[in-house]
C-alpha cells in the first residue's frame, strides 16, 4: 500500500483500524519529500519533531472526537505563523523571522492532532499567481515541472499533488487557493470571510484575506476545514457563528441545489476551450439531475480593476509594519533612521511586492483617494450586490476557476496578463463569499478546474454541491 | 503616462522604499500598465452607490479589554537583532 497516495479520509480510517501507524505515515512522506526536493515545495521542514509527535499520537488514548486528525501529517503555507519555526511568507524580509506565537489555524490543527511536516513555498506576501515572486524561487508543478503550480498557495497545492501530504493549508485573497488547486488537479476551498481566524496569518489585504484548505478531494477539504473554522476572539473580523458538521453535510442528501450559470458571459470571453469545458460541466450537472438557472453577473469584469485598487491599498498599509527595526530584514551600513527604513524596505521586498505597495500608495495618496480607492469600494458594492441578487434565485454559482491550464514558468512577463489569471476568482473575495475549486476537464494534458461560489456562511451547501459534482455519475 | 519619474520619486518617499536606478524604467512601465487597467473604473457611474469596505456587514466583535496574552516583551524582542535593556536600537536621531 502506498500510504502517501491515500486520501485524508482513508488515512483517518486506516489509523483507526490500525492498518498502519502515524510513524509509518510520517516516514513514508519524508521519503517522498526527500525524493522530490527539486520541486522546491518546502521552505523549511520539521521532520524530527514530526516523527516525535507521530510516536506520541500512536500511543495516544484520546478519542477521535477529541482529536479528529490524530497522527495525520499535513503542510502549512508559510504565511501562517508557527511558534519558533521560520515563517518567511516567501520573502527575504522575513527570512530571519521565527514568530513568538502560532496562528490560530496552526493551533487548531495541532489541537486536532495533526502533525506539520513543513512550511510550503509561496509567492512573496501572497502577491502572485505563479509562485515566481517567491524569494526562494518558483515551485514546479508536480504534473509537469516546466509549468507553474499557480499561486500564491502554489507550494501548498503542489504539496498535495506531489503526495507530500493529504491536505495543506492555504490563503486566498483573490484566488490563491482556488487557482493553484485548479493548476495542480486538486480540490480547494476558501470559506466565507470571517469563518477562519486570520490571527497569525501574515496580512496582505485584510478585507479580502481568508484561510482555507487544499486537499485531494472535496470530502477531505470539508474534514480539514471543520478543524480550522470557528470564532476567534483574537480576530475582530471573525464571525460568531456555529460551525456546522461540514464532512457530514458534504455527503448529505438533504440539500436542494439550484446552480446559477453564466453561459453568455463565458462565451463572451471568446475562448472556445473555456466555453467547451464550461458546457461539459453543465452537462454533468444535468446528468446529476441538479437544477440550473441562467443568472447575470453584469459587473464581473470590473472585479479585476477594483481588486487592483483595494488589495494594493490595503497591502501598502499592512506592509508598512516592516521597518527593519522590530522584526524582519534590517539593512546594514545606514546613515540615519530614515535611511534604515528606505534601505531595509528597498532590499527586503521583492519587485512584485514593491510594485503593489507603490500602486496602493498612489491610489491612497492625496488627490487620488476619491478617484481610485473610494470609487473601487463603490464598485465593490455593485459586484457584491450582483451576488446578493443572484442568491435570491440560486444556491450557488458555477464559474470556471481559471481561464486556462497551468502556463509555462517564466512565460508571462506582462503584469496585467498575470493579474488576469484571477478574473473568475476575485469576485468571491470581494463579496466575502465561500468558494471551491473542483478538478474538471483538461487542456494540453494539464488539469482544469470548475469553481462553485456559495452564499455567506453556506459552506455546507457549497461543499455538498462541489462533492456531488466531483463524484459525478453514480 | 500616469506615473512618470517625478511621481515614482514621490511614491518612493511616501512608501519609504528605496528604488534602485536599474529598476526604475521597468517599474514605471509595469505601474503604468496596471494603472491603465485600473482606469476602467473611471468610466463607471456609481455616485449614488455606497462604499463597501468590509464584506460582512455589522460584524465587528471586539473582545473584552482585559489582559489575556502570554506574549511578553522578551519573547517579542527576540525577533529583532538589535535590542538593549528592553529597547529597540535605531541609528541616532537626536544630535
Amino acid at each position: 500500500m502506498s500510504l502517501e497516495t491515500l486520501t485524508l479520509q482513508e488515512q483517518i480510517d486506516g489509523l483507526k483500524e490500525k492498518k498502519f501507524s502515524s510513524v509509518e505515515l510520517v516516514e513514508n512522506y519524508i521519503s517522498v519529500i526527500e525524493d522530490k526536493e527539486d520541486l522546491n515545495i518546502f521552505v523549511s521542514n520539521d521532520f524530527e519533531k514530526a516523527l516525535e509527535k507521530a510516536k506520541k499520537s500512536d500511543g495516544s488514548k484520546k478519542s477521535q472526537e477529541d482529536v479528529p486528525l490524530n497522527g495525520i501529517p499535513m503542510v502549512h503555507k508559510d504565511i501562517f505563523c508557527t511558534k519558533g519555526i521560520k515563517t518567511s511568507c516567501g520573502s527575504k524580509m522575513l527570512d530571519n523571522f521565527y514568530p513568538p506565537y502560532s496562528a490560530t489555524v496552526v493551533e487548531k490543527l495541532e489541537q486536532a492532532g495533526s502533525i506539520c511536516l513543513g512550511k510550503a513555498n509561496m509567492d512573496e506576501f501572497a502577491m502572485g499567481s505563479s509562485n515566481e515572486t517567491s524569494f526562494y524561487g518558483a515551485v514546479k508543478n508536480p504534473l509537469n515541472i516546466n509549468k507553474t503550480p499557480g499561486g500564491s498557495s502554489g507550494g501548498s497545492a503542489a504539496a498535495v499533488a506531489a503526495n507530500f501530504s493529504s491536505f495543506s493549508t492555504g490563503t486566498d485573497t483573490g484566488g490563491s487557493i482556488r487557482q493553484p488547486a485548479s493548476f495542480c488537479g486538486i480540490a480547494g476551498i476558501k470559506p466565507t470571510y470571517g469563518r477562519v481566524s486570520r490571527y497569525g496569518m501574515i496580512a496582505f489585504a485584510s478585507s479580502l484575506d481568508q484561510g482555507g484548505i487544499l486537499a485531494k478531494n472535496i470530502k477531505d477539504a470539508a474534514i480539514a476545514l471543520q478543524c480550522i473554522s470557528g470564532y476567534d476572539s483574537k480576530d475582530a473580523t471573525s464571525i460568531k457563528a456555529e460551525v456546522p458538521n461540514f464532512s457530514e453535510d458534504c455527503e448529505s442528501s438533504e440539500f436542494e441545489h439550484v446552480v446559477g450559470l453564466v453561459t453568455d458571459l463565458i462565451h463572451s470571453f471568446g475562448d472556445e476551450d473555456l466555453s467547451k469545458n464550461y458546457g461539459k460541466a453543465i452537462e454533468r450537472l444535468e446528468k446529476l439531475n441538479i437544477k440550473t438557472k441562467e443568472i447575470e453577473l453584469p459587473n464581473l469584469e470590473l472585479s479585476l480593476p477594483v481588486y487592483y485598487v483595494i488589495a494594493p491599498a490595503e497591502c501598502s498599509a499592512n506592509l508598512s509594519r516592516y521597518d527593519g527595526i522590530r522584526f524582519g530584514y534590517r539593512a546594514e551600513n545606514v546613515e540615519n533612521l530614515e535611511d534604515l527604513y528606505f534601505k531595509s524596505r528597498g532590499e527586503g521586498f521583492g519587485n512584485e511586492t514593491k510594485k503593489r505597495i507603490l500602486i496602493g500608495t498612489y491610489c491612497l495618496s492625496s488627490g487620488f483617494y476619491d478617484a481610485y480607492y473610494k470609487k473601487a469600494q463603490k464598485i465593490r458594492n455593485l459586484i457584491s450586490s450582483d451576488f446578493v441578487n443572484a442568491f435570491k434565485d440560486v444556491t450557488s454559482v458555477m464559474l470556471p476557476t481559471t481561464s486556462g491550464e497551468a502556463f509555462d514558468l517564466g512565460s508571462i512577463t506582462d503584469p496585467v496578463e498575470m493579474y488576469k489569471q484571477d478574473i473568475f476568482t476575485i469576485p468571491a473575495n470581494l463579496g466575502g463569499l465561500p468558494a471551491t475549486s473542483v478538478p474538471f476537464g483538461e487542456k494540453n494534458n494539464m488539469p482544469l478546474g470548475i469553481q462553485f461560489i456559495g452564499n455567506i456562511l453556506e459552506e455546507s451547501s457549497l461543499l455538498n454541491i462541489s462533492n456531488k459534482f466531483q463524484l459525478g455519475e453514480k | 503616462m500616469t506615473i512618470n519619474d517625478e511621481t515614482l520619486e514621490n511614491l518612493s518617499k511616501l512608501s519609504k522604499i528605496k528604488i534602485d536606478d536599474n529598476l526604475r524604467d521597468k517599474l514605471k512601465e509595469d505601474l503604468n500598465l496596471t494603472m491603465n487597467m485600473i482606469d476602467k473604473i473611471n468610466k463607471i457611474d456609481c455616485d449614488q452607490i455606497e462604499e463597501l469596505s468590509h464584506p460582512i456587514k455589522d460584524n465587528f466583535n471586539l473582545r473584552e479589554d482585559v489582559v489575556s496574552e502570554d506574549i511578553n516583551r522578551e519573547s517579542l524582542q527576540k525577533t529583532s537583532n538589535k535590542t538593549e535593556d528592553g529597547f529597540y536600537l535605531v541609528p541616532k536621531v537626536i544630535e
